[in-house]
């Protein structure tokens, strides 16, 4: 093990995690040096492992090694650093810095106790998904996938003082277990006939002969699906975002719900052979489905937090509609097709974790400074808070899909292998399909822009709400400069994408196995174009340009020498204008909530309370979006396991003797099935 | 077509187009108007009042609102600009836009979102309920019209092979003056969205003076000066801009593929004739038509929609 082998750094790594975690457990009571070792160390650990990342980009070919060998039993831990799990492994470097960094100036005010916790487990977190992406076999992967699901759920349950905390971690475990018994299921169902449980062995020209690998392809959509929040697989995510601390929910929705975009890239459009059409049909009809659902529910959220955790289901609905784009083109043989949707697809796993990231530590940085999570009683935070509204505002139009973000690039690249795909081929399920999908992601994506002129609006804008909103104050450096990082990426893609869709254009060839060079996408600095510009072309910089002529134009047409630009209080039609008579994000989203009521089925309760014949002095209003998943999914399905419990709990006697006449029966079966075998 | 030409001259095509829109915008706001008035049997105000109109406001001191920050400044500016910016995706008489390399209908779809999130955004910046409101009910229709848009354009693009709107003329136009069923159907669709986006009625009244029903207006009633101008600027442009794609994309003669004088002039005639033509529509759906409901409004654009989806299926099926 040299310096430049990958496995030196990625156990270096690991050691930094180990290190910084049992410093940050040893310095329980001075709880400065306790942050700093914990997140410090985080950081440094997470430049190494992105070190790797790049390294795993930048081969030809996939770098591999033996992490930990235990000569004695023969038990062995590989890696293999292919382009795709260094791809993952950049992205979670790019947000697991900043929130590191953010993690050292947001815990400032936590015990030494609680930070030595959350540290520990965060790093545990962080190794965990380093490892998952680096697995080479089905034993490597599931061990780390089960680590990070617990470490997970500790950073869930942070504040566990909280009944909420310790029903959302308990929900997130639950249907973690359920996923996990899912993949369980699916490894070994791919592993029989196989030399090894090593991906090289099971995946690929192995599982491809297996007769039953339709249902191995929903067993580990399944799995998979769980920890992405894909709808109806979802019903967690909700829940535990917002009850973790804000950078960790940073990094669940940035990277941690991204392992499921990973599995189900390495193993159901790569990994399984040549994909039916059918897979496709359903991938991107489950995407499509969570894209919808995701913004309409998000729509209705006033917690900050609640409202981003939905924009995660919106947008894992975006990256499994372009990646169910790519398995459709797989199966009709149009690989360059298939190369633009996956490439879409990647980038949009990338900026989704930086754009996220970035909106959910401002989001942080504003529930920190006014103590609530509920927009309805912030407002007016851009005055004392302009940095953290800056950044909020530019993740907002970078997650509503407006250009000169990144967020557009990845939609646009989503509607371009949408309509090429209409375009290239005449198969009925393409022709009725993608310009469904289209008009779908259409709609999607507008009313992501209207959920987020909300989520800025009332938090930022106008009067503040609540006294605590009046006082907030902006955080210190150690949470701006992260945040002033990530904005920065996302401005940087949206203005000049050209070489990183060219990198992941010759990613996504080799996972759908495309000639190399295809041509799929022609990318430079200055423009990207999809089959080779015949079709549709993108210059940024150009069109930017343009927009930076235009908006000089208007500051010179408004700009008048030696005009006063006069204050003046907003006209309140004669009366004195208040927070009460702002608009509500309630009230903003009402239209909306009204014209979609057939999926959501509001309640409404409206009371009034002393009611003159004239004038009314309290209404109490009252409205609910039904929970549609909870009610008519799980609800059932919870009575239906207790049920079952409740009958298994029969042969649970509690007698010793029982159990052992269990064990002796058992033994009996086996000796019996065995000899019939012989 | 660009692709070949200098740099230079591209700057001053867009440039000079750029201008063009900005210059004539105004004039469509007040024939519109003054047409309307004759529907009426009114008077109504000069042909040329929107100009006068503008020239004023940007004379005035603009007051700004105490409960407001910068993002209240920034919006009427992104606006227009967004609104200027997309003037050089669209080709106008020659069957080429001037920055056609730059990108295609979905750049032209997400400059027009730019701007409309920045306005809508900077609505709710003064506390005043009306904003709240015009931002509320912007985002709902924005909201609504887009899968229609989207289908509507797709159709256009796909039918022509390419998205980029230059290319796509150019297309349409070798193609000749033979009008698939499906381009009415997508071009009616469109004229629903055109509606939309430019505050018409029965979606929204420019007229109006009921805070109440107002969106477009409800947005800007804070506003004043030569913020309000540049508002109101921004407006008359984009809609200026989305009548010159329309018939552009629906009704291709006479879209100049040289740069002869003489088929440029056709052009030029062939342009003023068909954005009349649509004005003219305009005012018939603005003088027989009452406002709608808000909540009647989906309904509206589910018929865009669906106009849109048959024309789709006519066209490959």
């Amino acid at each position: 093990m040299g310096i430049t082998d990958p496995g030196t750094w990625l156990l270096l790594a690991g050691g930094t995690r180990l290190a910084a975690s049992v410093a940050a457990l040893g310095a329980r009571r001075r709880p400065r040096a306790a942050r700093a070792a914990a997140f410090g160390g985080a950081a440094l650990a997470s430049t190494l492992t992105g070190g790797v990342g790049l390294l795993g980009l930048a081969a030809r070919s996939p770098l591999q090694g033996r992490l930990i060998g235990h000569a004695a039993s023969g038990l062995t831990l590989g890696y293999v650093v292919d382009a795709l799990s260094g791809f993952f492994l950049v992205v979670l470097a790019l947000l697991g810095v900043a929130v590191a960094i953010y993690s050292i100036g947001y815990f400032a005010h936590a015990t030494a106790a609680r930070t030595a916790f959350v540290g520990t487990a965060f790093n545990a977190m962080m190794g965990a998904v380093e490892l998952v992406f680096v697995a080479d076999g089905a034993i490597g992967f599931l061990l780390s996938w089960e680590l990070m699901t617990l470490a997970t759920a500790a950073l869930v349950a942070t504040e566990h003082e909280n009944g909420a905390s310790r029903r959302a971690a308990f929900l997130y475990l639950a249907l973690s277990h359920v996923g996990t018994g899912a993949l369980i299921a699916g490894f070994f169902s791919l592993a029989s006939g196989a030399p090894s449980v090593d991906f090289a062995d099971i995946l690929g020209a192995h599982a491809a002969t297996l007769p039953s690998r339709s249902a191995i392809f929903l067993l580990f959509l399944g799995g998979f699906g769980v920890k992405a929040g894909m709808i109806p697989l979802h019903v967690w995510l909700p829940e535990a975002h917002p009850a973790a601390p804000s950078p960790i929910s940073a990094l669940m929705s940035g990277v941690l719900i991204k392992t499921g975009i990973y599995g189900i890239v390495r193993v159901c459009v790569a990994g399984l052979g040549p994909p039916p059409l059918a897979w496709g049909g359903i991938v991107l009809a489950l995407g499509a489905v969570s894209m919808l659902l995701g913004v309409l529910y998000a729509l209705t959220q006033h917690d900050i937090k609640r409202l981003l955790a939905y924009h995660s289901i919106e947008n894992i609905g975006i990256i499994l509609v372009a990646a169910g784009i790519a398995m459709v083109a797989t199966s009709l043989g149009h690989p360059l097709l298939a190369t633009l949707a996956l490439a879409a697809s990647l980038l949009h796993v990338l900026n989704h974790a930086l754009f996220k990231g970035l909106l959910f530590l401002s989001a942080g940085a504003v529930v920190a400074a006014t103590g609530t999570r509920n927009v309805e009683r912030m407002g007016g935070l851009a005055r004392h808070m302009p940095w953290t509204a800056g950044f909020f505002l530019l993740g907002a139009m970078a997650i509503s899909g407006l250009p000169f973000l990144n967020g557009f690039v990845s939609e646009w690249l989503v509607f371009q292998s949408l309509l090429l795909g209409f375009h290239t081929s005449s198969h009925t399920f393409v022709r009725v399909a993608f310009p469904i999908g289209g008009a779908l992601l259409g709609l999607t994506t507008a009313l992501a822009a209207a959920c987020f002129v909300k989520a800025f609006g009332i938090p930022f804008l106008a009067l503040p709400r609540s006294a605590a909103a009046a006082e907030a104050r902006e955080p210190g450096w150690l949470m701006l400069v992260p945040q002033a990082g990530l904005a920065l990426l996302c401005v940087a893609i949206g203005l000049c994408p050209g070489p990183l869709v060219a990198r992941l254009v010759r990613l996504a060839e080799g996972l759908v196995r495309a000639p190399a060079g295809s041509g799929a996408v022609e990318a430079s600095v200055l423009r990207i174009a999809p089959a080779a510009g015949a079709f549709d072309a993108l210059s940024l910089p150009v069109a930017a340009a343009a927009l930076a002529v235009s908006l000089g134009l208007a500051a010179l047409l408004a700009a008048r020498a030696g005009l006063a630009r006069r204050p003046a209080p907003t006209w309140a039609c004669g009366g004195e204008l208040t927070a009460e008579s702002e608009y509500t994000a309630t009230a903003f989203s009402k239209p909306l909530m009204l014209i979609f009521g057939a999926i959501y089925r509001p309640t409404r309760e409206v009371s009034r309370l002393e009611t003159t014949p004239y004038y009314e002095r309290e209404v109490r209003y009252r409205s609910e979006v039904e929970p549609t998943f909870e009610r008519f999914v799980y609800r059932p399905l919870t009575r239906g396991v207790l049920a079952l419990a409740g009958r298994m709990r029969v042969i649970q006697a509690g007698s010793l003797h029982a159990y052992l006449a269990y064990v002796m029966a058992l033994v009996l079966v086996l000796v019996v099935v065995l000899w019939w075998q012989r | 077509m660009s692709a070949t030409l200098h740099p230079l001259t591209v700057a001053l095509f867009a440039a000079a187009q750029a201008a063009a829109f900005l210059l004539l915008a105004p004039l469509l706001r007040g024939l519109i108007r003054k047409m309307k008035a004759a529907f009426q049997l009114r008077q109504g105000p000069r042909l040329l009042q929107p100009y006068s109109d503008i020239a004023k406001l940007l004379r005035k001191e603009p007051l700004r609102s105490t409960s407001a920050s910068w993002v209240f400044v920034a919006g009427p500016r992104v606006y227009f600009a967004s609104a200027l910016a997309a003037t050089a995706l669209v080709p106008a008489v020659v069957a080429a836009a001037p920055l056609e390399a730059a990108g295609g209908i979905l750049l032209f779809v997400g400059l027009l979102a730019l701007g409309r999130f920045a306005l809508a955004t900077a609505a709710l910046d003064t506390g005043s309920p009306f904003g709240g409101m015009g931002a509320s009910r912007e985002m709902t229709v924005g909201a609504l019209a887009e899968p229609a848009l989207m289908l509507a354009l797709f159709t256009a693009g796909l039918s022509a092979g390419s998205l980029n709107l230059g290319e796509l003329v150019r297309r349409t136009a070798d193609r000749g003056a033979s009008i698939h069923p499906s381009d009415l159907l997508a071009a009616a669709a469109l004229f629903i969205v055109l509606l939309a986006e430019a505050g018409r009625v029965p979606i929204d009244n420019p007229a109006t003076h009921l805070e109440l029903t107002m969106i477009h207006e409800a947005m800007v009633l804070e506003y004043s000066g030569a913020d309000l101008a540049l508002a109101e600027w921004g407006s008359a442009v984009k809609e200026l801009v989305f009548m010159t794609l329309l018939a552009g994309l629906f009704f291709p003669i006479g879209a100049a593929t040289s740069l002869a004088p003489a088929a440029l002039a056709v052009a030029l005639l062939a342009l003023v004739a068909k954005v009349f033509g649509l004005a003219l529509l305009v005012v018939l759906v603005e003088s027989t038509n009452a406002k709608l409901r808000l909540f009647r409004v989906p309904e509206l654009m589910a018929v865009a929609l669906g106009l849109g989806f048959l024309a789709l299926a006519m066209r490959f099926f």
